[in-house]
């Protein structure tokens, strides 16, 4: 019978074995079974970031990019690799799991699906509505359809970002856990407190030292005014919105400066040639990413960049936006309000200004010297003949008749202020260039 | 100074008399006598008819075809007898051959004498002074019609004016409103009370002048007015040795029509500054009635200057008792667009600069 049992055993285990992939990669909070996908963003989230920022928070972070299984439930695989393999921290294994279920397709995979799963504290964190948040965020991140190894190896990549960067905020924000200060003067600053790259250029737009210059430029902004001033280029996004993108992308990041994590992101993808701007400035949105950054300052600056982008000069693109936030932080600086830049109105008009007023201004003043010439006109009246005195009023009647209203809709000046939309962002609708 | 001989003799060496515009009075340029206005005329009353008299008015025939002939007159000169022709309304003119001043009698006696004359109280060199003032700054007077400035003709003429007296009644009614805006949430609200306002009124007019000379034209003699009438005197030929008279050749019934025409737009402008509580006041309709009283007859000073200048006929007239000048002046249509560019291109600039 003991026998019987250990032959059992030995078959499920066998079983079990040939179903798992022959090689797996193990980075230590990060497991990878199918090694074409991997690339250095995994094995540093995997053996620096995720260990750090487990550690920090006392709160088991683990990531399971595994191949897809006919038939099975994917979260009750979650929970049953959580189990086996004893995941989370303490006696009520505190942790969180993200498992992602790709189709190996030979020469290409699918992503098929996702899930994340939470024991003790983290089936606390995840039942809270701030939960949401993590879950809209990584449906943005992980949409696919079939693609080549190294670009699901990115889009798991960044999809293991925004676990991390929401995990990390809603510890935080929900379960108050603070990361200990221990661990941070240990270790490299955790992701989602690592400085981040202001100028980001996925897409390759820009030479080497041409982003350096760039980098510099917007790393002094940061210092100065205390408000980052990004851009990121993309290839993709995968058929995200744009605006959505950009925003995910800011928090996922937790970029901007201070408190309020003032900043300015602008966005170029390359495939859909959108862009957008988005501004942050903390909660309140009294911060001056907000306030420095008014809607007509934005559209002035998009209107010259973007011609700039449609005629393919990235990096004067570029430069101009650094140049135009900078004008516009230092008028927040000084001012205490943000710029608005004169409506210039349409061209064929501003012409026509332009050329017809000063020559009705000449015309007039000719005519008038003019009428100096031309003294010989017939009298009109013959005022100097009637003596004051005479004229003397014998009715006077005013009757009152009925009044009018008339109700005009003001037309509020638009861009004067910086609007802010239900996300906490400001900046603008964005467009394709 | 009007240095011209006139047939008034000087009672103390028979020398001509002048009547001199600076001092009112006729004086004699030989003795250095002068005398009132008053005293000769005294003396002359008599010597006006014998001179009368002398003077034989003869339609012109011979030479002269019917049409050139209506309307002139011949005298003989009584101080030289060469024959003088001139028109029908000339009352006084000089003689061509011998220059003196000569008053052609008849033309204001009975009911044709004037009731007032105003002398002349500004002489030729000031007509000539005033027109080269006014020829300054105006820019775009051509350099060559001030440079080559060739009054080609200048004149003292006492033009026949009538002057009205009379009461005028008018009324009008106007639509006033008055309006205030003000914000309600999102609306900018515009209320305006709506008026019918009426007005009727009267008043008193006096001595309005129209000239009764078809020769002189209309728009000058309007625009040199108004004359001072505190210094309106009694007429007497006395004044008019040296000028031209003219005596009016179109009645008082035609010249009042011009009379109604300004008693109306008083009317219109008096009535329309009584409606004053309103921000904007539309006139819709208007009338005057006019009630004519005493009809004055009155020769008032007014200098001629003529000049002609390519071909065209230049016609300034001056006060002769105020010294106001009025005409119409070329206009250079190259500095007029040279102005028009200097102002508008700089202009045009600057705006260019600040919105393109």
């Amino acid at each position: 019978m003991k026998h019987r049992i250990f032959a059992l055993i030995l078959v499920l285990v066998l079983a079990l074995g040939l179903t798992m992939p022959a090689a797996a990669l193990q980075y230590d909070k990060l497991t990878l079974e199918i090694e074409e996908m991997d690339n250095d963003r995994l094995q540093s989230h995997g053996l620096s970031i995720l260990p750090t920022m487990s550690e920090q928070y006392g709160f088991d972070l683990r990531v399971e990019i595994v191949e897809a299984i006919e038939g099975e439930v994917l979260e009750d695989r979650a929970h049953n690799i959580y189990d086996i393999n004893s995941y989370g921290y303490g006696t009520n294994s505190d942790g969180s799991l993200l498992m992602i279920q790709v189709a190996n397709l030979g020469s290409s995979v699918n992503i098929m699906d996702y899930t994340v799963i939470g024991k003790g504290a983290g089936t606390e964190l995840l039942g809270n509505s701030e939960s949401l948040l993590l879950f809209e965020s990584l449906d943005l991140t992980l949409q696919g359809g079939e693609m080549d190894y190294a670009s699901a190896g990115i889009l798991c990549a960044d999809a293991v970002d925004v676990y991390a960067g929401i995990m990390g905020m809603l510890l935080e924000q929900v379960l108050n856990i603070n990361p200990s200060m221990e661990a941070d003067q240990q270790q490299a600053p955790a992701a989602a407190e690592e400085p981040q790259a202001h100028i980001v250029d996925n897409a390759e737009l820009l030479a080497e030292e041409q982003k350096a210059e760039l980098e510099e430029q917007a790393a002094a902004l940061a210092e100065e005014y205390g408000c980052g001033v990004y851009v990121l280029t993309v290839k993709t996004m995968a058929g995200a919105e744009r605006r959505e993108f950009a925003e995910a992308y800011y928090t996922d990041r937790n970029l901007g400066v201070g408190d309020d994590r003032n900043g300015i992101l602008f966005l170029v993808c390359m495939d859909s040639r959108d862009y957008v701007t988005v501004t942050y400035g903390g909660d309140d949105h009294c911060g001056i990413g907000i306030r420095a950054f008014t809607d007509a300052g934005i559209a002035a600056m998009e209107e010259e960049v973007v011609a700039m982008l449609t005629d393919g000069d990235y990096s004067d693109a570029f430069a101009t936006y650094l140049d135009t936030c900078e004008d516009y932080l230092s008028y927040f600086a000084k001012h205490g309000e943000g710029k608005v830049p004169q409506e210039k109105g349409n061209l064929p008009l501003r012409l026509a200004i332009v050329v017809l007023v000063p020559l009705l201004i000449a015309l007039v003043v000719c005519l008038v010297l003019r009428s100096q010439m031309k003294t010989a006109k017939p009298a009109a009246t013959a005022e100097e003949y009637i003596p004051k005195e005479s004229f003397m009023l014998t009715a006077q009647r005013d009757h009152f008749v009925h009044t009018s209203r008339r109700r005009e809709k003001i037309e509020k000046k638009s861009g004067s202020g910086s609007s802010v939309s239900s996300s906490g962002f400001g900046g603008s609708k964005g467009g394709k260039f | 100074m009007a240095a011209k001989v006139t047939n008034y003799q000087c009672p103390a060496c028979t020398g001509p008399l002048q009547f001199a515009s600076d001092s009112g009075k006729l004086a004699c340029e030989y003795c250095g006598s002068s005398f009132e206005v008053a005293e000769i005329e005294a003396i002359y009353a008599q010597k006006e008819e014998k001179a009368e008299a002398a003077w034989h008015a003869e339609n012109i025939g011979g030479n002269w075809s019917e049409e050139e002939s209506a309307g002139m007159r011949a005298y003989s000169c009584p101080s030289c007898g060469a024959e003088i022709i001139c028109d029908e309304t000339t009352a006084a003119t000089s003689c061509v051959y011998c220059g003196n001043p000569t008053v052609v009698p008849g033309q204001f006696s009975g009911s044709l004498k004037p009731d007032f004359v105003i002398p002349f109280k500004l002489d030729k060199d000031a007509a000539v002074q005033a027109l080269k003032r006014y020829y300054k700054g105006k820019v775009f007077l051509p350099k060559a019609f001030s440079t080559a400035n060739h009054i080609s003709e200048i004149k003292g003429v006492y033009v026949p004016f009538w002057l009205f007296d009379g009461e005028a009644e008018c009324y009008a009614n106007y639509n006033a409103s008055n309006s205030r805006v003000f914000t309600s949430d999102e609306y900018r609200v515009t209320e305006t009370d709506h008026f019918h306002v009426h007005r009727a009124g009267q008043f008193r007019f006096e001595r309005v002048p129209v000239d009764g000379s078809s020769k002189m034209p209309d728009n000058h003699m309007d625009s040199i007015e108004p004359y001072d009438y505190s210094e309106l005197k009694p007429f007497s030929t006395a004044y008019l040795p040296g000028y031209l008279a003219d005596k009016y050749d179109i009645g008082a019934e035609v010249s009042a029509k011009r009379v109604d025409d300004r008693i109306r737009g008083s009317a219109s402008e008096l009535l329309h500054s009584t409606v004053q509580q309103y921000q904007s006041v539309l006139e819709r309709n208007a009338g005057v009635r006019v009630k004519r009283g005493d009809i004055k007859y009155a020769l008032l000073p007014v200098w001629m200057l003529h000049t002609k200048w390519k071909d065209k006929d230049y016609l300034f007239a001056m006060n002769g008792q105020t010294g106001k000048l009025i005409g119409d002046l070329p206009v250079d249509k190259g500095k007029f667009a040279a102005w028009m560019a200097g102002i508008s291109l700089p202009l045009m600039a600057i705006l260019a600069l600040l919105l393109l």
